[in-house]
């Protein structure tokens, strides 16, 4: 017979999953999947609003990421009224956008990936958290 | 006095919130002196647990596995936070409410731009279907307090979370109210 494996939800990631492992009748995998389960579609409701509300709206995208989502509309906003903003802005998106990856990878190392490195794998799950 | 038994869980909604909950930073290790977080996105419980005093929910009701897990929820938390604007009044995540169903950004996102097999996700059992309307936390169960933010403040958060840890019901006012 053949058998699933389900993951779900995949936890300590940034974002909403969830993995299906399909096994044969051998045991053997012939199938896995990685399922990202949240979905909001920005790509329509943004359409036809004014195009100021886009660097308030479109860093809810991801409350992890959120300055790559600001600076993308930002720029698109640059490129609609065609203008070149001054090299001081240049840099402190730039600054803004290297803060963020420090934060994320900080994230994603102390709150995330942590408890299994400094913990273990065997850990149960309620201490192995990043306060554990 | 025994643990609090503290659960988070995100919906649908960015992760904002629970980003500013890590924002607490050394704050958390006081949390951690008297509450154990049994479940939400930062911990492998895959089960939510029998029962557990506080829930903050991050996030709308936007699919049918958020609102069989919200019931779920529910029944087993004494004290449901709706923690955020997209819990609170479905915000960004209920932007598509007036489109009318869940076919247009489905279709949008799926087929428009696919030039090779278009289709839009069916994964029975998996992919949990989306609502055709996104809905606020108390229109799919009652809630017990709200924590409004976009997301609220990492100090906001912290004031609402002292108050319940002193055994009283949080008031959040002034400027502590505002969306955004
Ligand atoms: S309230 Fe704002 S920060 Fe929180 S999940 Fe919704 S969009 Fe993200």
């Amino acid at each position: 017979m053949p058998q699933w494996i389900k993951i779900d939800p995949v936890t300590r990631i940034e974002g909403h999953a969830k993995i299906t492992l399909q096994l044969d009748d051998n045991g053997h995998v012939s199938d896995a999947r990685f399922h990202v389960v949240e979905f909001r579609g920005f790509e329509k409701f943004c359409e036809g609003r004014p195009f100021t509300e886009m660097p308030g709206i479109t860093p809810r995208v991801c409350g992890i990421c959120p300055v790559s989502h600001v600076l993308a509309s930002a720029k698109a906003g640059d490129a609609l009224l065609a203008v070149d903003i001054p090299p001081a802005a240049r840099k402190l998106r730039r600054l803004m956008n290297l803060g963020q990856i420090l934060q994320s990878h900080a994230l994603s190392f102390f709150h995330l990936s942590a408890p299994d490195l400094l913990l273990g794998w065997e850990t149960p799950p309620v201490n192995g958290t990043s306060s554990g | 006095m025994d643990r609090l038994k503290i659960a988070t869980v995100w919906l649908g909604g960015c992760s904002g919130c629970h980003m500013s909950l890590l924002d607490l930073d050394e704050w958390l290790f006081e949390l951690a002196k008297v509450a154990d977080v049994v479940y939400g996105p930062l911990v492998d419980t895959k089960e939510y647990p029998a029962a557990a005093d506080v829930c903050l929910v991050e996030g709308a009701v936007a699919n049918t596995e958020h609102v069989e897990l919200m019931h779920q929820i529910r029944q087993r938390t004494r004290v449901l936070v709706a923690f955020g604007d997209c819990a609170v009044t479905g915000n960004v995540t209920a932007l598509r409410n007036p489109l009318g169903s869940a076919a247009p950004v489905l279709e949008r996102a799926y087929l428009d731009p696919a030039n090779l097999r278009p289709a839009l996700p069916h994964e029975p059992g998996v992919v949990p279907p989306l609502l055709d309307r996104v809905l606020p936390l108390q229109e799919a169960v009652p809630v017990d307090f709200y924590l409004p933010g976009c997301p609220p403040p990492a100090d906001r958060i912290k004031a609402f979370l002292q108050e319940l840890l002193a055994g009283k019901a949080p008031h959040l006012t002034g400027a502590n109210l505002r969306f955004g």
